[in-house]
């Protein structure tokens, strides 16, 4: 068995082995290969739904847009109104004419000129100055008392009358008997029951009245009580 | 899948808003996408659902997309944002100065990119997302800064930090 021929390496191999331990050297030879890892196999599930639920998002010019739009009718409508509006305008019809009255000296200004007495035909003047109108005499209409013509009738005379004369008979007046009770009525009032004993006297005592029924009477019950006198 | 291009035609119906090329694009970018989210947030159900709200994001507005050719990367950034509005209450940055650094740390072994995946889900939440967006991603410090709302010199740190945390936690796997 012929031996074949052995070949040498270089010289700086193993320099080169000992440069690949560098560390930064093997981080930046292994860092785009570290190893992947897989999230949840439900995931997409869960990213699709969220996606479904939540509505599309609208870009900032549109709200500009819709806000622009809103400002221009709003421009167009208020510039609208008032135009109308002014065309439309009626001048009221003035029913009252309001007059100024003419300013009186006041106290102040009295002081200041040092006279405080203002004479009538002053302020008359000052009436006429502002044309106001003076007052004038109101014209009164009496009314003439109306007369009622009196009605001259001829008296009434009865021929026959259909009674001939009307007697009134007194009647006597019914006296009853005379009576030694005393008759007391009273309605709903609120007597407290008296109750009378004749214990040592000698008397036969009463009990109709110490009767808790007939003591205790409703109040809208009438009540009469004989006495003898 | 990042280096991958789309199909023109996809794009487009995906565009005109069809639901069967929303499915195929999302059949195709869903293992990217998810594994960005779940690297910055560090939990499934979380990532789960921000990944929801991305795509259907993507899908709403992708009419306000001016380069369908920028598709992919314009689909990472929105899921990116989103991952790091998520996580935002969890991410806290470690002051560097409290961390005992070994300054030129020697690092003699080689690994691949599972070990390397192991090592990125150990990192606390600051140091793992600029890590990520970084060296996995390929921002820059300004738009790391940017996303993250921290300053350039704080994401440089914070760079630092995760490598020398990474080299680590990848020594230690590989004495395991």
């Amino acid at each position: 068995m012929r031996k074949l021929p052995e070949h040498s390496p270089k010289s700086d191999l193993w320099s080169k082995i000992q440069a690949q331990k560098d560390f930064d050297a093997q981080v930046k030879a292994h860092a785009s290969n570290l190893p992947l890892k897989e999230p949840k196999a439900d995931l997409w599930s869960a990213i699709e739904s969220e996606l479904d639920q939540k509505t599309p998002v609208i870009p900032l010019w549109k709200y500009g847009v819709v806000a622009a739009s809103l400002v221009l009718i709003l421009a167009i409508s208020g510039i609208a109104y008032l135009e109308v509006g002014t065309k439309d305008m009626r001048e009221p019809v003035i029913t009252e004419k309001i007059t100024t009255t003419p300013e009186l000296p006041t106290s102040k200004e009295s002081k200041d000129t040092g006279d405080n007495s203002t004479t009538v035909p002053q302020i008359q003047s000052q009436l006429a100055e502002n044309h106001i109108p003076q007052n004038q005499p109101i014209k009164k209409e009496t009314i003439a008392p109306v007369g009622i013509p009196k009605l001259e009738l001829a008296d009434l005379i009865i021929e026959n009358p259909v009674v001939p004369h009307l007697e009134i008979t007194k009647t006597p007046e019914m006296e009853g008997p005379k009576t030694l009770h005393k008759v007391r009525i009273s309605w709903g009032l609120k007597e407290q029951p008296k109750f009378k004993t004749t214990l040592g006297l000698g008397i036969p005592e009463d009990i109709s009245e110490r009767q808790i029924g007939r003591a205790n009477q409703n109040s809208s019950s009438i009540k009469i009580k004989i006495k003898r006198e | 899948m990042s280096s991958q291009k789309l199909d023109n035609n996809l794009i487009s119906n995906v565009l005109l808003g069809e639901r069967s090329a929303q499915f195929q694009l999302f059949e195709l970018t869903k293992g990217m996408l998810y594994s960005i989210c779940y690297r910055v947030i560090n939990d499934e159900d979380e990532a789960n659902d921000v990944l929801q709200d991305s795509y259907v994001e993507i899908f709403q507005k992708i009419h306000t997309l001016k380069n369908p050719e920028a598709l992919l990367g314009w689909m990472k950034t929105i899921t990116i944002r989103k991952a790091i509005l998520q996580s935002k209450k969890k991410i806290h940055f470690e002051p560097i100065e409290e961390v005992k650094m070994e300054a030129n740390e020697d690092f003699d072994s080689w690994f691949d990119a599972e070990m390397l995946d192991q090592a990125i889900r150990s990192l606390p939440d600051g140091a793992r997302a600029v890590f990520l967006l970084i060296e996995v991603e390929g921002y820059s410090h300004k738009e790391n800064s940017e996303l993250l709302g921290i300053a350039e010199s704080t994401s440089k740190s914070q760079l630092h930090y995760a490598k020398s945390l990474l080299k680590k936690r990848i020594s230690k796997l590989l004495q395991a």
